[in-house]
């Protein structure tokens, strides 16, 4: 289960909560170094998260209309304040051990956003990073947003692409035509929809040069199943007392 | 030498059973310290971690009366869309934690061993602490990290 240095998963269309679960669970089996760093690319029904500051008054659309459009609302382990995921946003989500890599916090959020920028590049952008406000920018237009987790040196939830989202949703978490944070798209920014699987073929290529090793794609059944796996023999070990945590 | 600073350098070993004095400062290898002193543990990062993470805009606390087993994580501090969950360097019940905190939370980077401190828990196991690394092999640790 460990060959290679990591795991590349295009999950597709995939639900938040199910991706989320399976994100926990590669992060205990990570710490335990049961599973290498892994790299998840999916896109999720239309959902609302919200990090752990949980502030609410950034979500602008009562309950009753979100429930109407059938938006769920998340309160998750992540930093960052809300976002919105769904069809046409690509997700990325790197479980990575920190340490083991030799990365600090900043590198790797570092590395992260240029994985996007770099992809942007590719399409003709001119992206970029602003310090104060992580994630990836194209003049003073949000196309990717960034919030992470990291737990015992394991990173997980990551950052947000959008490629070609429904804008309309947006307004259901930022006042649209006030707020400075506006938030864009490739679609909007190229005036065309460029293609989904194109757009995913270099976020893993850009994501493999920034983090180097011998990286093996693995299809969702075969992470699904594994990840199962490990979890019973992780179980069971942990039952004879052998501490999965030891280096 | 002279008195080192307040926290860091009393040598009065506590042994079961004794009231709690200040302790020797403790650090875990995730960079969570343990202060022991009158009122229980006092928990935080270390001014290393601090320093690493950059200003820290948001402090997730337990609540009092929660109890921690070693390694389980105890609270969350939030820098720039990361929010990185503590491991507890011991097991313990909280028994206070530092609500100023909420509206400050770069009191942390401020002053992790003093004002920022996160929580104050019990000591349930004193065994734990001989786990833990005092400040001198902490730094220790530091910089052979850095070597590699």
């Amino acid at each position: 289960m460990t060959d290679g240095d990591g795991w590349i998963a295009n999950l597709g269309c995939a639900g938040y909560l199910e991706v989320l679960d399976l994100q926990r669970r590669l992060v205990e089996l990570r710490q335990g170094n049961l599973v290498p760093d892994t790299l998840l690319l999916v896109e999720h029904e239309p959902v609302i998260t919200l990090g752990r500051r949980g502030n609410r008054s950034n979500i602008m659309s009562p309950s009753v209309v979100l429930a109407s459009e059938g938006i769920q609302i998340h309160l998750v382990e992540r930093g960052g304040d809300v976002t919105y995921h769904g069809p046409g946003q690509l997700v990325v989500y790197p479980i990575v051990h920190l340490t083991q890599r030799k990365l600090s916090l900043r590198r790797f959020v570092d590395l992260l956003e240029e994985s996007i920028i770099l992809v942007l590049a590719d399409f003709g952008m001119q992206a970029g990073r602003d310090p104060q406000h992580r994630g990836v920018w194209v003049s003073h237009l949000k196309v990717a947003a960034l919030g992470v987790a990291i737990r015992r040196w394991v990173s997980f939830h990551g950052i947000a692409l959008n490629v070609c989202p429904n804008m309309d949703h947006f307004c259901h978490i930022n006042p649209c035509e006030l707020k400075s944070e506006q938030v864009t798209s490739m679609a909007r920014l190229l005036g065309e929809t460029p293609n989904m699987e194109e757009v995913t073929q270099k976020v893993e290529g850009r994501f493999v040069e920034l983090f180097p090793g011998k990286w093996r794609k693995i299809s969702p059944t075969e992470l699904f199943t594994g990840v199962r796996i490990e979890n019973a023999i992780a179980r069971a070990k942990a039952k004879s007392g052998y501490n999965i945590f030891s280096k | 030498m002279g008195f080192a600073l307040l926290g860091a350098e009393h040598q009065k070993r506590t042994e079961k059973g004794d009231d709690m004095a200040t302790g020797v400062l403790k650090i875990s290898q995730d960079h969570v310290y343990v202060q022991p002193n009158d009122d229980g543990a006092q928990l935080g990062i270390s001014d290393f971690a601090a320093e690493a993470l950059g200003t820290i805009i948001y402090v997730e606390l337990p609540e009092v009366g929660d109890e921690f087993s070693k390694n389980q994580p105890f609270a969350a501090v939030e820098s720039g869309k990361a929010s990185i969950e503590l491991p507890a360097p011991i097991s313990g019940k909280v028994l206070k934690v530092n609500e100023e905190l909420e509206d400050t939370p770069d009191l942390i980077n401020q002053d992790t061993y003093g004002k920022g401190w996160i929580a104050v828990l019990t000591i349930q196991e004193v065994a734990e602490l001989d786990e833990l690394m005092s400040k001198p092999d902490y730094d220790l640790f530091l910089a052979s990290a850095e070597e590699e």
